[in-house]
């Protein structure tokens, strides 16, 4: 006696997950041989899975692939770095290691010009060529524009981010313009090196993205922001994609501002950040 | 490079290599789940980064691309997820019977190419909307199993649910994608109005298949 077509009916889907037992497989494939009908519910059921296949593969960017690569090096360095606290090696306070490609704000630096206290500062690697600050600005963008959790949120521990940043990371003195840090991650700008984003809040109602990065790396004249010299120091200021950017360099250290405020505004936050002498 | 003294591993292991390797299909997965370019792409970060830190629970020789799913998945459910669990349309009763694989002949051929035999391009993209309509737990089973060919067991493991959930929602998931493309089929006038498969008349319920597959099993 054949199987009837209602029973195979029901075993097709298990039958091309390839889960059958082998006697449902032989009663299928036995039952398939004579009957067109299943075989074209086969084929039917296997056309649909071939359209679901098309329709969901999808590469990822190679930018996407750069910055997922950059983040699995940082967190590398800080699986490592864990590994040398946990065994008692005598480090810096081990606080935002896990570092994702993510947002990043660094603010304000009044004591920038104070070396690491322990001297752990990542010296830049020689041979390394500079990113780009326009491609470096468009990530600052991005990464403002959609922010992530901040990985540490007292400002304290932004010394913590050096070693990443390469160049000091702390706290800038931004009471004046009514700003709160809401707190701050690395995320990974080249190779070895990262970038530091301080996130905070202006009036409660705006927020602001202050990134420092070693200029070395990326460089400090974008193409697309103009020059606005505050006094007699020159700062870049733009438009992108909405937002306002401005970016400067001071005593060696690159800053740069992602905010909904006006040019004016970040050009003075950005020497805000980078207290001049 | 010397760092405090201590060597920096510097370069990319054998680990990262291969999970590398699986980055489309993460990626792939990620945006039918969150439906956006974007946080797919933040999914997937932070699924790569929670795998670093716990590749001492990955079991070498095991299936790491399933590994990495169910990483993304929890992921998932922790950060990503939006709004409530789909508990009701998940693990209720069915709402509806649906035919259970039951289809007329006619209506096989109606949504084929004849020449081709492959799905008429207007139904292939209808996929794309009826997939992003499939409640997510079905979704993702379907995905899991179609798109990545993992087994039924490596799917209840990454969904963290037994081998018979992950066979109702795959069954449940298909045949919906199912009737959505017959409906849009008959839409367009290349099936008939009056066969479609909920309509069949031996339609079975989800409760009939599942006593039948224990009886198998």
């Amino acid at each position: 006696m054949t199987t009837p077509c209602r029973t195979v009916a029901c075993l097709i889907e298990t039958y091309l997950d390839d889960e059958l037992e082998p006697s449902q497989l032989l009663e299928v494939e036995k039952h398939t041989a004579t009957c067109t009908t299943c075989r074209e519910r086969i084929q039917l059921d296997r056309a649909i899975r071939m359209g679901v296949r098309r329709t969901v593969a999808t590469r990822a960017s190679a930018s996407f692939r750069a910055r997922v690569t950059h983040s699995m090096t940082a967190e590398r360095w800080a699986s490592s770095e864990r590994a040398q606290v946990a065994s008692g090696v005598p480090t810096w306070r081990a606080v935002g290691l896990a570092v994702a490609a993510t947002v990043a704000a660094v603010m304000g630096l009044e004591r920038q010009n104070v070396p690491a206290a322990d001297g752990s500062a990542r010296p830049v690697q020689a041979n390394a060529t500079p990113v780009g600050l326009d491609a470096l600005i468009d990530q600052f963008v991005d990464w403002h524009a959609r922010p992530l959790p901040p990985e540490i949120t007292n400002a304290n521990d932004l010394p913590g981010f050096e070693p990443y940043v390469g160049v000091p990371v702390r706290p800038g003195k931004l009471d004046p313009f009514g700003a709160k840090l809401l707190g701050g991650r690395i995320l990974p700008v080249k190779e070895q090196n990262c970038a530091a984003m301080l996130q905070y809040t202006l009036d409660g109602s705006h927020r602001v993205s202050i990134y420092v990065f070693d200029p070395r790396v990326v460089g400090t004249r974008p193409s697309r922001l103009h020059r606005k010299d505050i006094g007699s120091t020159p700062v870049y200021v733009g438009q992108i994609k909405g937002w306002s950017i401005a970016a400067a360099e001071r005593k060696g250290v690159g800053y740069a501002i992602a905010s909904d405020l006006g040019d004016d505004a970040s050009a003075e936050l950005a020497l805000a950040a980078a207290p001049g002498p | 490079m010397s760092f405090l003294g201590k060597k920096r591993p510097s370069r990319p292991d054998a680990f990262e290599a291969q999970t590398l390797e699986h980055l489309d299909a993460l990626y792939a997965v990620s945006c039918r789940l969150t439906k956006a370019p974007l946080d797919a792409e933040d999914l997937v970060q932070d699924t790569l980064v929670k795998a670093m830190r716990a590749r001492d629970q990955y079991e070498p020789g095991t299936n790491l691309k399933a590994w990495l799913f169910k990483i993304l998945h929890n992921t998932f459910i922790n950060k990503y997820r939006r709004g409530g669990l789909e508990r009701v349309v998940l693990e209720g009763p069915d709402a509806d019977p649906l035919a259970d694989g039951w289809v007329s002949a006619a209506s096989m051929r109606a949504l084929r190419d004849p020449e081709t035999q492959v799905l008429r391009p207007l139904v292939q993209e209808e996929i794309h909307k009826a997939l992003d309509e499939l409640p997510e737990e079905f979704r993702l089973a379907v995905v899991l199993s179609d798109v990545e060919e993992l087994s039924y067991k490596e799917i209840a493991d990454v969904m963290n649910c037994p081998v018979g959930t992950v066979m109702s929602r795959l069954h449940r998931g298909r045949r919906l994608l199912q009737k959505r493309l017959y409906d849009h089929a008959v839409y367009l006038g290349i099936a008939p109005v009056n066969d479609a498969p909920s309509e069949e008349a031996g339609a079975v319920d989800i409760a009939a298949y599942r006593a039948r597959k224990r009886g198998h099993g």
